[in-house]
């Protein structure tokens, strides 16, 4: 207590891409153990999920809105997390995947309530980058491997290494600064393949891939060369794996 | 049942789970799955799966048609905070 004001303490958890099945038994006490449990998840049937593992979970998916200001978004569920913290309470907060890989607000929210004095904490958890090494048969050892957000990636222009792996993520909604919603996605992919094919062949293969979010079905993975790329409109929640180039590849 | 009903009981019991790896066409027969279903379940399926499921429960369906990204490129000037913006 400082001040009058209680001191909570914040757990940020990640469930793992694969619903129920990935949730490590670290997080699921830390869920359990919270005076409020709030969550995010990109499927109807994981908010489903998340909902009965606590008597007071609550979902942060009407905070998302087709159109609205990411950068808006992020910071309401910053605060969305933090005012029942500020209040004294043991709060847990889910993400799908890793906490931590490729999600702001929970940095955010971590970092805000340790600036305020209650301890906070990040668990680690499955990320869509584990599930991709493991069903496209991918060690980032073997080449290297770079990992960029892909607009990020088209607007920074940094030299490609065509010799190592290169992971991009959020390729769907590649130049967008809203809450876009499906049907409206990918219309800048052709300048994502524009970059690229300054370093590889039209006819190198690339890989669209999607981790299952489902616990027994498999991943989706579309195999097509950089040329087809551009006519494609990857599946919403796609990343785009790039092999390294046989040419300027190491030998083995 | 209904596959979503089926998935979130393989999510919540992992007994379930492990008799569907070990033997999913008896665990299937039990439940009742249809041919349709299992189908759905097979490779190549996802994107027919998840029409399914979120054709099979009630949802919001502008939360549900948003592409759910938790991360901002790394480009200040394209991503200001809102407050920022002026």
């Amino acid at each position: 207590m400082k001040g009058g004001v209680p001191y909570g303490t914040l757990t940020v958890v990640g469930t793992g891409i694969r619903i129920g099945v990935q949730l490590t038994p670290e997080s699921r006490a830390s869920i359990a153990a919270a005076d409020e449990f709030l969550y995010v998840n990109a499927e109807p049937l994981g908010e489903r999920w998340l909902a009965s593992l606590h008597p007071n979970a609550r979902s942060l998916a009407p905070l998302y809105r087709a159109g609205a200001n990411r950068a808006g978004v992020y910071e309401a569920i910053v605060e969305a997390i933090l005012q029942p913290v500020r209040r004294g309470a043991a709060v847990c907060a889910a993400f799908y995947g890793h906490p931590g890989v490729f999600v702001r607000p929970s940095h955010e929210a971590v970092a805000r309530a340790r600036a305020e004095g209650h301890a906070a904490r990040m668990l680690p958890a499955v990320s869509a980058e584990d599930c991709l090494f493991a069903d496209l048969g991918i060690d980032p050892a073997t080449y290297g491997c770079v990992s960029f957000d892909a607009t990020t990636f088209l607007a920074r222009a940094r030299p490609i290494d065509s010799s190592a792996s290169l992971i991009l993520w959020q390729v769907a909604a590649v130049c967008e600064t809203r809450a876009v919603v499906e049907g409206e996605h990918g219309a800048n992919v052709p300048l994502l393949v524009e970059r690229l094919a300054t370093a590889y062949p039209d006819d190198h293969e690339v890989v669209l891939y999607e981790a299952s979010p489902f616990p027994v079905a498999d991943p989706s993975v579309q195999r097509l060369s950089l040329a087809e790329l551009a006519r494609t409109v990857p599946a919403p929640q796609a990343t785009l794996y790039v092999p390294p180039l046989a040419s300027a590849a190491p030998t083995t | 049942m209904r596959l979503s009903e089926f998935l979130l009981a393989l999510a919540a019991d992992a007994k379930l789970l492990e008799r569907f790896q070990r033997d999913p066409a008896t665990v299937a027969d039990e439940l009742g799955l249809s041919h349709e279903q299992r189908r759905l379940l097979g490779p190549g399926q996802l994107d027919n799966l998840r029409v399914e499921i979120r054709g099979e429960l009630t949802v919001d369906d502008e939360a549900a048609m948003i592409i759910w990204l938790h991360q901002l490129p790394s480009i200040p000037w394209l991503f200001a905070p809102p407050e920022d913006a002026t």
